[in-house]
């Protein structure tokens, strides 16, 4: 089935017919639809943010195409130079605010800044809809707020290492279960009686209210949703994993906290406790015990060219970068079905700030790596007219099988010379 | 958070939030406006969901857009743009998308609403034409103005007899958690388990930004059992008050040391410990674990400390509250007190502490020393002799709010009857008004099933409660188009002072209907803004209007090749409190809101008298300081507080502060720029100055209608730092950065200024524009609505009231108060 879906595409586009296929309308969520569930492939897509930037010129390599010749960072990853691509001149259009924009990263929402900006749902959280029933958690908010929902809300991070650790594999006891059972039938009936609410108070609301009540009673509705799904897991043994529960590093611990991020995605993605993950690297305000670094990530990310703060940020940056490349090992070793973990999850790394020093979010730092894409090169867009960062977005939701030709400011489902692998 | 120092006040709890949420930043770059691309029809279609239409695009059509008289005077208009604007904003190539020909002159359409609005605020603003393209002549372009905002009012008042200025709004998770407390009695933190709520015109109490999703009710829903599951706990007989006085030095982490013959610690004969290291060294030694509440309630808390080797000079301890856990105490709470020399002092205070909080004491000021041997040690240190707990109080037990839900029913024996009674009770308190037979049904219902079906009391009671929490009618503050009913306006009311819901006395003057007459209101203003719970508005609006919020957002760099060694978390802790004070001391005593731009006193302690370098205070308490000539300060421009959020930490950017500047206090919010112009990247390198920089910024037209507006403004601030100290010259390690400040510039009028002294002058010659824009604010705050250009008169004619009483703030609150805008929805 899914290699169906696949070569159909590809014959498409080899044969330049024009995008005409009956896509799955993104504008209307079709939850978990029964036939979305048999029929795609477990593929899974993570998005990984850095909030104070990476430093472009210690990441793109002088020269685009596919002997490129290794940039300071690239370095550190060399061993997967074949699992991934380094994107530059790419950006979403009208999406400026500096550090704001990171709400936007995954939704490419125009006009952050304004007193009137409404931010739109982020591309992982629109998947969910469609592939979320599949796995205990629809999506993984590690850390930070780039998973945003229809209505525009951030939705908080999952919290410490340790927290995440046991609520992806620490099962309750017996007594625990049951009275969660409870809970999520109580739940149930509390949604019914509420909406019965909902309606009385509508019928006294103006026009605008009621729309805003809308809200209300669809959120009941998937909340609900929630709950049902909840009762099916939540008698499920979770799975097993043979690892000790990580200890949370300390807050200035960057390098320790990083890791242990990476461990956990690491092993929610092993054992398909969820297919989506977003997270930021937990970049804080404390210089982090870093040899050599003795200023805090975000002074160093104003380095207003100062060689001795560039020098710093070269060697805190290289350290987030090596426990990238560990976590790429690690995805590339685990087996699954014969295939490697990273040729079945499309990892998109970068920032949402082209330059942290200007606040610039423009010329974004991207490096697509794994999932079904012909990797192994650095494809550099014009600098003065970005390419849509969407485009890969597209890209990857065909990876996972989903026929969805259109993310926020897409122009296309890929990028020119950046295709699947049929 | 600040701890209560007088036991009667402390049953609340201060709670100072700071949202992680960096400030705007330089928005050099940035995209269309939401109408322009909404305009823009070549620009994909966004993911959006049909299910939950905006209000705007089912907005009724106004009779305003359709009048047959409408495009006849369009007719006038067109030639105006036409000549004017359509030169960049003509076809399919138009500058930013921003297309005009096509611009319909149907105010009823959403889109179309809102780009002549942005027409109008940039044409108001005199951004637009940009500086260098013929402009309007004055009458040609008071026509063109005057047409739309008339245009623009109409289809506005229209859509408010429908729909009301205010959006049905739910409660934000500040409103959520402190209407729990005064519901069930509880101090439990709920907020956190919930999302941010976004804001809207700078606050986070607007309807139409506090969205619902189906995560923010799963979160209703375990918010509701946490504080539930808390509420059941509470019962049980009052637990005694009891003192308890612990020793320093029978810490065990100091205890082993001081039998080593003291390295690190001096024991002294009076049983005091002294310590020679600050909190930077890394040493925390002075963390309690003798005590920890095993009740949360008020405790009375006394240290007996005093400086050693101080040269009879009072030290600064730090007292930190908190939960250990694992590595050390996590502190959720912190205040600063100074301690007499030589001779043990006694600091008292008293503090709400949850369930297994202690303190931790660090002295203040004392850094990394290398000391050796402290028995021979020379240096200054602080003596902490013991600690007394005394704890827990309440008002009394169980607690009043616990007894007005149980009334005198025990959870472990009550009845289906009783349940259902108790669910009567809470309900009207819950959605607070009156709540009727068939509302309540489905509720008591819920209870019904589960007892019938063998369960609990207390787990059925539970659910009905839980089911009453997340319900629209408790977590919306629903309103009807027109006059506010009494009860609506008891809420309104609470919601603005007390970021809670209203208490008895409100909704009895509610049910009698005497609520809404002026008298009634007034004293009931006076009657919140005197009681504690006040604290939630200086918190809330002013944490929001000045973006105290943020001041967590950057870290000045103070590391020992840092430019702000000087800057400490006191400094922090002194700086917020600073304008904190400052707004209570307007609104207490009415002072006039001008003192916003300008005033003759401060409201300072020790640090801060440091920093901005006036002499004769000495006490880390705040105090009301007049200030002396030629101190370059006054107002809330130049405190610290909000010098230091408009800052990034590390440099300052004039067109950050000018842009903030305009917003806040001028009440001129600039648009932000097209996005095909590129950002100022900063070099600090010293090659050129910022000055430079922006100059050629400015050359370019189209950010030079912007920047003559905003730069002057910036330019005027870059006198103080990062962390709001006077310069003259720029700090930095190189030489050839150590450029001379500039701060003297012209404001787009031609009117010169060199300093800011000459500029808060110029800014004072308009004191309506500075009381408008905080009328402004402060009516969006309380309303929870927008407002829009047919509010202009409303808010002008508020404004004119307060002329009279030289603009006092507490009579603004009145004048709001008792103005349409707030007692309509």
């Amino acid at each position: 089935m899914r290699n169906s879906v696949l070569s159909r595409r590809t014959f498409l586009r080899a044969a330049g017919v024009a995008m005409a296929l009956p896509a799955l309308d993104a504008m209307t969520p079709p939850s978990w639809s029964a036939e979305a569930k048999t029929a795609l492939p477990r593929h899974r897509m993570v998005f990984i943010n850095h909030g104070l930037g990476i430093h472009a010129p210690f990441l793109f390599p002088e020269k685009p195409g596919r002997e490129y010749k290794l940039s300071p960072y690239l370095e550190v990853l060399k061993d997967f130079r074949d699992d991934f691509t380094v994107f530059s001149g790419l950006s979403h259009p009208d999406v400026g605010g500096g550090h704001g924009a990171g709400n936007c990263f995954l939704t490419a929402a125009p006009g952050q800044g304004l007193a009137t900006f409404r931010n739109t749902i982020s591309v992982d959280q629109m998947v969910a809809e469609r592939i979320g029933g599949e796995t205990r958690y629809d999506t993984m908010v590690l850390a930070g707020s780039l998973s945003v929902t229809r209505n525009g809300v951030a939705l908080p991070g999952w919290g410490r290492p340790s927290n995440i650790f046991s609520r992806l594999f620490l099962n309750g006891t017996p007594k625990e279960v049951k009275a969660q059972v409870v809970r999520l039938h109580d739940g149930q009936s509390i949604m019914d009686v509420v909406q019965g609410s909902a309606k009385k108070l509508q019928e006294s609301l103006g026009a605008r209210d009621r729309d805003k009540l809308d809200e209300y009673f669809t959120a009941v509705r998937d909340c609900e949703k929630h709950l049902v799904k909840g009762q099916d897991w939540v008698q499920k043994p979770k799975p097993k994993v043979d690892v000790q529960a990580p200890k949370d590093p300390g807050k200035a611990d960057l390098v320790g906290l990083t890791q242990a991020n990476y461990l956990l995605m690491h092993l929610a993605l092993q054992t398909d406790s969820t297919r989506l993950i977003t997270v930021e690297t937990p970049y804080d305000e404390i210089v982090p015990p870093i040899p050599g670094v003795d200023l805090a990530p975000h002074a160093l990310s104003h380095h207003g060219q100062e060689e001795k703060k560039l020098a710093q940020l070269r060697i805190l940056e290289t350290e987030v970068v090596k426990s990238f490349h560990d976590f790429l090992a690690k995805m590339k070793d685990t087996k699954e079905d014969g295939e490697s973990l990273l040729d079945r999850t499309a990892i998109l790394w970068g920032s949402h700030l082209g330059s942290a020093n200007s606040h610039d979010n423009v010329n974004l730092p991207i490096v697509l790596a794994g999932g079904k894409f012909k990797h192994g090169q650095y494809l550099a867009f014009d600098k003065n007219r970005n390419k849509p960062l969407c485009n890969i977005f597209v890209g990857m939701l065909h990876h996972l099988g989903l026929e969805i030709d259109k993310f926020g400011s897409s122009t296309g489902t890929s990028l020119p010379g950046f295709e699947l692998k049929t | 958070m600040e701890m209560a120092k007088k036991h009667e006040r402390t049953n609340r709890m201060p709670h100072w939030i700071v949202v992680p949420i960096l400030l705007g930043f330089v928005v050099l770059r940035l995209g269309l406006t939401e109408s322009t691309a909404a305009d823009d029809t070549k620009k994909a279609v966004k993911d959006e969901k049909p299910a939950a239409p905006t209000a705007k695009d089912k907005e009724p059509p106004s009779k305003a857009s359709s009048s047959p008289g409408a495009s006849d005077e369009f007719a006038k208009i067109q030639p105006l743009l036409k000549k004017y604007c359509f030169s960049c904003h003509e076809g399919a190539k138009a500058k930013n998308g921003f297309q005009l020909d096509t611009l319909e002159p149907d105010f009823s359409a959403a889109k179309s609403l809102a780009a002549w609005k942005d027409v109008l605020e940039r044409m108001t603003a005199q951004v637009m034409p940009p500086k260098k393209n013929p402009q309007l002549k004055t009458d040609e372009a008071k026509l063109v103005t005057d047409w739309i905002a008339g245009k623009v009012s109409a289809a506005e008042s229209a859509s408010k007899a429908v729909d009301g200025r205010v959006v049905l709004r739910r409660l934000n998770r500040e409103e959520y958690q402190n209407t729990l407390r005064d519901l069930l009695g509880l101090d439990n933190n709920v907020k956190d388990m919930l999302p941010d709520d976004r804001s809207y015109n700078g606050f986070d109490n607007v309807g139409s930004a506090l969205t619902v999703s189906s995560v923010l009710i799963q979160r209703y829903l375990d918010a509701a059992d946490r504080a539930l599951a808390r509420f059941f706990t509470d019962f049980g007989p009052e637990p005694k008050v009891e003192k308890k006085k612990v020793f320093n030095k029978n810490e065990y982490r100091i205890k082993p040391e001081l039998a080593e013959s003291g390295k690190q610690y001096l024991l002294l004969k009076d049983d005091s410990v002294v310590y020679f290291n600050g909190a930077e060294s890394g040493y925390q030694p002075f963390e309690t674990n003798q005590f920890a509440a095993r009740v949360p309630g008020i405790y009375k808390v006394r240290i007996s400390a005093y400086g050693y080797q101080s040269n009879g000079k009072p030290m600064t301890m730090a007292v930190y509250a908190g939960e250990q856990q694992g590595g050390g105490l996590v502190p959720q709470g912190v205040d600063y007190f100074d301690v007499p020399a030589d001779q043990p002092g006694i600091v008292e205070f008293s503090r709400y502490f949850k369930e297994n909080q202690t303190i931790k004491i660090v002295p203040y000021g004392l850094g990394y020393n290398n000391i050796g041997n402290a028995a021979v040690w020379k240096g200054k240190g602080l003596a902490v002799q013991w600690e007394e707990f005394e704890g827990p109080f309440h008002e009394s037990w169980p607690t009043p709010a616990h007894q007005r839900v149980m009334g005198k029913v025990d959870r472990k024996k009550g009845t289906l009857r009783d349940a259902e009674q108790i669910i009567r009770n809470f309900m009207p308190r819950a959605y607070r008004r009156p709540v009727s037979d068939v509302e309540m049904q489905p509720y008591l219902d819920l209870v019904r099933t589960r007892m019938r079906d063998g369960g609990t009391f207390e787990y059925a009671l539970r659910t009905g409660l839980k089911g009453v929490l997340c319900s629209p009618d408790f977590l919306f503050l629903v309103e009807k188009t027109g006059k506010l009913d009494d009860y609506a306006l008891a809420s309104r009311l609470s919601y603005f002072l007390w970021s809670s819901m209203p208490d008895d006395e409100l909704i009895q003057l509610a049910s009698k209907g005497t609520l809404g007459t002026p008298e009634v209101l007034k004293q009931q203003v006076e009657r919140l803004l005197q009681s504690p719970k006040a604290a939630a508005f200086t918190d809330n609006f002013l944490g929001q209007w000045l973006d105290l919020r943020n001041i967590d957002a950057t870290f000045p760099d103070r590391s020992y090749l840092g430019l702000y060694q000087e800057y400490d978390e006191l400094l922090k802790f002194s700086m917020v409190k600073e304008t904190r004070s400052f707004f209570e001391e307007l609104l207490k005593n009415d002072l006039s809101v001008l003192n916003v731009v300008d005033s003759k006193f401060v409201m300072i302690n020790r640090p801060l008298a440091n920093l901005y370098k006036i002499k004769g205070v000495d006490s880390i308490e705040i105090q009301k300081v007049t200030l002396p000539a030629h101190s370059h300060r006054g107002g809330v421009l130049t405190q610290a507080a909000v010098l230091k959020v408009t800052a990034n930490g590390t440099t300052t950017s004039p067109v950050l502060r000018g842009v903030w500047v305009l917003k806040n206090i001028l009440g001129q919010p600039m648009p932000p720029p097209p996005s095909n112009v590129a950002a100022v990247e900063p070099d600090t390198r010293g090659t050129s100055t910022i000055r430079q920089q922006l100059a050629k910024h400015r050359t370019i037209d189209v950010c030079a209608s912007c920047h003559t507006k905003i730069d002057p403004v910036g330019f005027v601030l870059e006198s103080y730092d990062v962390i709001g100290g006077w310069r003259d010259v720029y700090r930095s390690h190189d030489p050839r950065q150590r450029k001379k400040v500039e701060p003297a510039d012209v404001m787009p009028d031609g009117k010169r200024f060199r300093d800011i002294d000459e500029f808060k002058a110029i800014l004072l010659a308009n004191p309506d524009q500075i009381a408008r824009t905080l009328t402004e604010k402060l009516v969006i705050y309380s309303t929870g609505g927008t407002v829009g250009v047919s509010d202009k008169e409303a808010l002008d004619d508020i404004v004119k009231r307060i002329q009279g009483h030289d603009y006092g703030l507490r009579t603004l609150i009145h004048e709001i108060v008792q103005s349409k805008l707030f007692l309509t929805k």
